[in-house]
């Protein structure tokens, strides 16, 4: 891994195309901002972790009776329901 | 074209039905091709089907059908990536997770697909500006109409 040191303020430069700038710099996190070209999709690491293994296991699904899903909405899809958060 | 697909047998597929993800979707990279399969019997739920991979499907849902307070915010960069516009609507679909009890099925509501339907153009995107779960139960609420209708 490269390590670099930088201050509050400044940036490093990755590939000709991407900035990462050091705003701001408290006492167990830090701020930074990104500059980086629209086809370049940033993510909190961890966050992008949990989606992929998410994805993994949604293409986990082989057996399965298509029909007994039908049947599934079918009770319950007059009304919608909110989100539990 | 025609792929073998695991689920579904051998499908025809024209080539303006197909769906490009450039960047795939999560934890898949490199599998950019998808249809979508539509079938009646297990509706509300459809298939995006990989064309790179006869293995490889997801089970996806209108979260729109199911959830009335979903809302998606799409940050100016995606709608760019995805050229979006005003007129052009974007189709929005929610990844599930079929276990064998489906009465146990999830959807995922924080990073759904958003598919540039004229353009055939598709990304998954996670949503940073609400704090929707990746792991949602999609049956809780009939499960729970169903106790109140047996005590009741």
């Amino acid at each position: 891994m490269l390590i670099l040191t930088r201050k509050k303020e400044e940036t490093i430069i990755i590939d000709n195309t991407i900035e990462v700038t050091i705003l701001h710099i408290g006492k167990d996190q830090i701020k930074i901002g990104i500059n980086a070209p629209l086809s370049i999709p940033v993510y909190r690491k961890e966050v992008y972790d949990a989606i992929c293994n998410e994805n993994r296991q949604a293409s986990q699904t082989k057996c399965l009776d298509i029909k007994s899903i039908h049947g599934l909405f079918a009770g319950c899809n007059n009304k919608k329901k909110s989100i539990k958060l | 074209m025609q792929v073998n697909s695991y689920l579904f047998g051998d499908l025809i597929v024209e080539q303006e039905k197909i769906i490009q993800f450039p960047e795939g979707v999560f934890g898949f990279p490199d599998k950019r091709r998808y249809i979508l399969v539509e079938k009646e019997e297990s509706f509300p739920i459809s298939w995006l089907q990989c064309l790179d991979d006869p293995y490889l499907s997801f089970a996806v849902i209108n979260p729109f059908l199911v959830f009335s307070d979903y809302k998606v915010v799409l940050d100016n960069q995606d709608c760019e990536y995805l050229e979006l516009n005003e007129s052009e609507g974007a189709m929005i679909l929610s990844i599930m997770i079929l276990p064998e009890d489906l009465n146990k099925s999830t959807i995922n509501l924080q990073a759904p697909l958003i598919i540039n339907i004229q353009k055939r153009l598709g990304r998954q995107v996670i949503l940073s500006n609400q704090k929707y779960p990746y792991r949602h139960p999609v049956f809780f609420d009939c499960e729970e109409d169903n106790n109140c209708e047996t005590t009741g």
